[in-house]
């Protein structure tokens, strides 16, 4: 996993609206990782509507045991150590040997293996896919530079809205307005295209 | 939503990278409990985020988010493990400090009750002379074989200022014959006998006090 700054810190105020009952809060957070966490049981479970099952049964375990979770990590590498543990899981007790290639631990997220990925998915999921992620690199490519670089600092190098201003000689206001511009525009392409 | 920001939605955007203060998260999850739009655009923020990252993402269905949220609707409310925990041990330190006070209470009372005259010297009651018991009554003699301080006679001498006693009632009556019973029955005096004489303790007087207390020296 590459190294993001403002992980840690990222999900801390949902986290502990969850903590004190609110089910929204871990509702957005089901949101912000459905996908991720569903390309990742992906991966393990060649079969699109078993990892869904498995997602699901994932998202409820985070849930039931997110009062434990004390921010030692970042929720999303909990949850992905959950997702891991709960395929294997679901593999073994299916008569299936887990895969041993790559998923074992949380550095392996960025596993550039896209052609097993292209192998478990159907045809038309993958395609849809590799649409949605021309549209959103396309898009940026044409937004105006600064929010351009504020959206891709964030998004890709991860780094918090107050590096971000000192990087681009801004106010963090500035920063937070660029960085929702950005996905604003970027959003309105993309909800075309969501299954 | 922030007092400086131009969109109502530029608050969501800060809360999906944690840069929104927890108060105004807290104030703007209030106010979307059943905005599915939002919920729409924040799935797909994170989606465009993910793939603009070029990490390994596998679009979610529509309905997949929803369905959890069916099946978080009918768990209990998560609670806080280390909340729980402290929770858990103040109960338990409530209990043992209520145990602990309930058994100081019962030995200072047996002991405040039962203690050897000379330790109660001090009580201005006693040194004023506000304390009179009926003259007839003999303060009660027992073996020192208990570890408990047994109630010590008081040796009356002619002419010295009486002795002065305390009559116990109630609740204090019976500890004083209950510590008495015990003491007691080694030498073959029947309980009986013990709850059917009226306790007394016998306090000396304040000359007497004195006098001890110089003798002592």
């Amino acid at each position: 996993m590459e190294a993001r700054m403002a992980d840690l810190d990222d999900d801390k105020a949902l986290v502990e609206r969850v903590q004190k009952g609110d089910t929204k809060a871990f509702d957005l957070l089901v949101r912000k990782y459905q996908h991720r966490i569903l390309g990742l049981i992906g991966r393990m479970i060649n079969d699109w509507a078993e990892a869904q099952d498995v997602a699901q049964e994932v998202f409820l375990r985070a849930y039931r045991s997110i009062g434990a979770f004390r921010g030692d990590s970042s929720f999303y590498t909990w949850i992905y150590r959950i997702a891991v543990n709960t395929s294997k899981n679901h593999l073994v007790s299916n008569g299936r040997r887990p895969s041993t290639t790559d998923v074992d631990t949380v550095e392996n997220e960025h596993w550039s293996g896209a052609e097993r990925m292209q192998e478990h998915a159907t045809p038309e999921h993958e395609l849809v896919r590799q649409e949605m992620e021309r549209s959103v690199i396309s898009t940026v490519e044409a937004l105006p530079e600064e929010i351009r670089l504020a959206l891709t600092l964030r998004e890709m190098d991860g780094l918090s809205y107050e590096e971000i201003a000192q990087v681009m000689e801004c106010p963090i206001g500035t920063v937070r307005s660029r960085i929702f511009r950005g996905r604003d525009a970027v959003d309105r392409n993309l909800k075309e295209l969501m299954p | 939503m922030s007092m400086k920001d131009d969109h109502p939605d530029q608050g969501w955007s800060a809360a999906l990278d944690g840069e929104e203060d927890p108060q105004a998260l807290r104030f703007m999850l209030k106010r979307a409990q059943n905005d599915a739009d939002l919920a729409q655009r924040w799935s797909r923020w994170s989606l465009a985020g993910d793939l603009l990252a070029r990490r390994q993402v596998a679009p979610a269905p529509s309905g997949f988010a929803d369905a959890v949220a069916e099946m978080i609707a009918a768990e209990p409310s998560p609670v806080s493990t280390p909340a729980a925990t402290h929770s858990g041990a103040r109960r338990w330190m409530g209990g043992a400090l209520g145990l602990a006070i309930a058994a100081s209470v019962a030995w200072a009372a047996l002991t405040l009750f039962v203690a050897p005259p000379s330790d109660r010297v001090d009580s201005p009651l006693v040194q004023n002379g506000a304390l009179q018991a009926p003259p007839a009554m003999t303060p009660v003699a027992s073996g020192p074989a208990m570890g408990l301080s047994p109630v010590q006679p008081v040796s009356i001498q002619s002419g010295a200022t009486p002795v002065s006693y305390v009559p116990f009632r109630g609740r204090d009556a019976y500890m004083v014959r209950h510590s008495l019973g015990a003491q007691l029955a080694p030498l073959g005096v029947s309980s009986a006998a013990v709850f059917l004489a009226e306790p007394t303790v016998a306090l000396p007087s304040a000359t007497e006090a004195e006098a001890a207390a110089n003798g002592a020296r």
